[in-house]
């Protein structure tokens, strides 16, 4: 018998409900774990079960919508849409909910993303993660529905929001943080926004932020309100952006772990186009450490649009930069550029060189590559030295 | 040579008492002994960090009354594994410093952790950090306990779980076209 059954195997010698005689939190965490229509069917079991998913605090309504999908199925959107509806009206008024994951881009009069983050704002939600990543349209959830009407804006709890693939206008995450409609927030995390790209700004809290951004995905006149000229865009690349922000009012020093050599081992991105990475680096002023980390696939193309010049990136309590990135990457030059340009030195930079893994670009000019690599392990042994 | 010698015994001295105030007591019900990382201890328990904090901590070995050897002895060992699962168990931590981080799948390591646990060990556990407020452990077994009801009928995970049907056979029914929404077939 595999050893990873041996809990299901069930049967223990007692042969008591060992499940039921726990408390309720206990039963509502369990349930968190299943989709939202098994933790419903649970009211099936027994008494002590029948009315229990009602107040369950974590919802995990993920289903992707078939709508604009070949295999599109008219049905069975229309009974996910009935469950969504009824279980927004039947949950238990007053309970109030904790986490919410929603993977449902389907656009209906009840139910739809906005309505549900609206409902999980209203019950206290601490953590909003809404997807879009298997739906073939981008929800576009209003920033209202992350706002808590009139005077009870001190019981929004958000504290982590994980947009993925979703379309923001260019309100949404500004009006979110700008007027302190989530002033908790402490983990945000950002896949491939379609349009806009989020601004952080005014989250005094947010220790954790993970951008990913796909500059094909912006629109063409999607610019920062700061920027200036230099407008030569031309990359198409993906980068992850993973940066920490500490508290404003953190003194130097005090955060420990973010000093301490092994902090590599998360993965960040690189900054590309002015359109994406280069504004995104303004809003970061607070960050103590930052993690850039190149797509492999892209890493071999062209990356311009990012201009090292002083003053546009004020980051002074930045002490930590690890950058992850091909072997063949040129832009490590760039942002070493960059980094000095802003008072960044050397000894606060990571360099993390991964194999080359097949990009585009690296068979089909060996010598160019081998001048480019020589010229790029010069310089990462300079950048490297100053550790 | 000498003073070789007893720079090495006042190492070793050092590293002692080091030793004894990195770790924590425990003593079980039926009076076993564990000894468990208190940095992780205070991290992952919310109890034994307020014990560690008050003071509370008994050098003999602190009882916890309410905890059977075999729990403390899976509780003491998710700690010690957890505080040797640096760096990814101080990124958790760090970056996200409360406890309840939503959607945080148990790690390949937590899996294995609970699966071999029998069934009464598996509740024990449960009940052992519940009991101590470890809300990681708790989200791990009862993500544990989610995956045995994945996928089966109201009748299988009855059974897994021991659960009597107090419905009578109208109730059911009458419950099933209340629910009617929640019944597709998916």
């Amino acid at each position: 018998m595999p050893p990873k059954d041996a809990a299901a195997l069930g049967a223990p010698g007692g042969g008591g409900d060992r499940l039921g005689v726990l408390p309720d939190r206990i039963l509502f965490r369990v349930m968190g774990h299943l989709k939202a229509w098994e933790a419903v069917r649970t009211s099936m079991l027994s008494r002590r079960w029948r009315d229990l998913w009602a107040s369950a605090s974590r919802l995990d309504i993920r289903q992707p919508c078939t709508c604009g999908n070949p295999i599109y199925d008219h049905d069975r959107t229309l009974e996910f849409a009935k469950f969504f509806k009824n279980l927004l009206l039947r949950r238990r008024p007053l309970g109030l909910l904790d986490s919410l994951r929603l993977c449902w881009s389907h656009k209906a009069v009840d139910g739809d993303a906005s309505t549900w983050i609206a409902y999980a704002v209203r019950h206290g939600a601490e953590a909003i993660e809404l997807s879009g990543e298997h739906d073939m349209w981008y929800p576009s959830p209003e920033y209202m529905s992350f706002i808590v009407a009139g005077d009870d804006l001190a019981k929004n709890r958000l504290r982590i929001l994980k947009l993925i693939h979703v379309q923001l206008d260019d309100t949404t995450l500004t009006q979110l943080c700008s007027r302190i409609q989530a002033p908790n927030l402490v983990l945000l995390r950002c896949i491939k926004p379609l349009q806009h790209f989020p601004q952080i700004q005014k989250m005094e809290f947010l220790a954790t932020a993970t951008i990913v951004l796909d500059d094909e995905l912006f629109l063409p006149d999607c610019q920062w309100l700061q920027k200036e000229d230099d407008s030569d865009v031309n990359s198409s690349d993906e980068f992850d952006l993973e940066s920490c922000d500490n508290k404003n009012n953190e003194s130097d020093g005090s955060s420990n772990y973010y000093d301490s050599d092994r902090c590599y081992e998360k993965y960040g991105s690189l900054i590309s186009t002015d359109s994406g990475g280069g504004g995104m680096l303004l809003s970061l002023s607070n960050v103590k450490r930052m993690d850039l980390l190149a797509h492999p696939c892209e890493a071999y193309k062209s990356r311009v649009g990012f201009h090292p010049r002083a003053s546009l990136f004020k980051c002074t309590n930045l002490k930590t930069v690890n950058i992850t990135c091909c072997k063949h990457d040129v832009m490590v030059h760039t942002l070493a550029e960059f980094f000095s340009q802003n008072s960044i030195t050397n000894d606060k930079i990571f360099v993390h060189r991964t194999a080359c893994s097949g990009c585009t670009g690296c068979t089909s000019s060996q010598a160019k590559r081998k001048a480019q690599t020589e010229a790029e392990e010069s310089e990462a042994d300079q950048v490297q030295e100053g550790n | 040579m000498e003073v070789d010698k007893g720079k090495g015994e006042a190492e070793e001295t050092r590293k002692v008492a080091e030793a004894d105030r990195d770790t924590v007591t425990l003593k079980s019900s039926d009076g076993k002994l564990f000894e468990v990382s208190k940095e992780a201890a205070a991290r992952l328990s919310t109890v034994l960090a307020g014990m560690i904090a008050g003071g509370s901590i008994d050098d003999n070995g602190t009882d916890l009354k309410q905890i059977g050897s075999e729990a403390l002895e899976n509780v003491v060992d998710y700690c010690n594994k957890h505080a040797n699962s640096i760096p990814s168990a101080a990124l958790i931590s760090s970056s996200i410093s409360f406890n309840t981080a939503p959607f945080k799948e148990p790690e390949e390591w937590e899996r294995k952790f609970v699966d071999r646990l029998s069934h009464d060990a598996l509740f024990d556990l449960v009940e052992a950090a519940n009991f101590l407020g470890m809300e990681r452990l708790l989200d791990v077994t009862c993500h544990k306990i989610s995956e045995m009801m994945k996928g089966k009928s109201p009748d299988q995970i009855r059974e897994v779980f021991n659960i009597k049907n107090d419905y009578t056979k109208e109730e059911l029914e009458e419950i099933r076209q209340e629910l009617a929404w929640a019944f597709y077939d998916d």
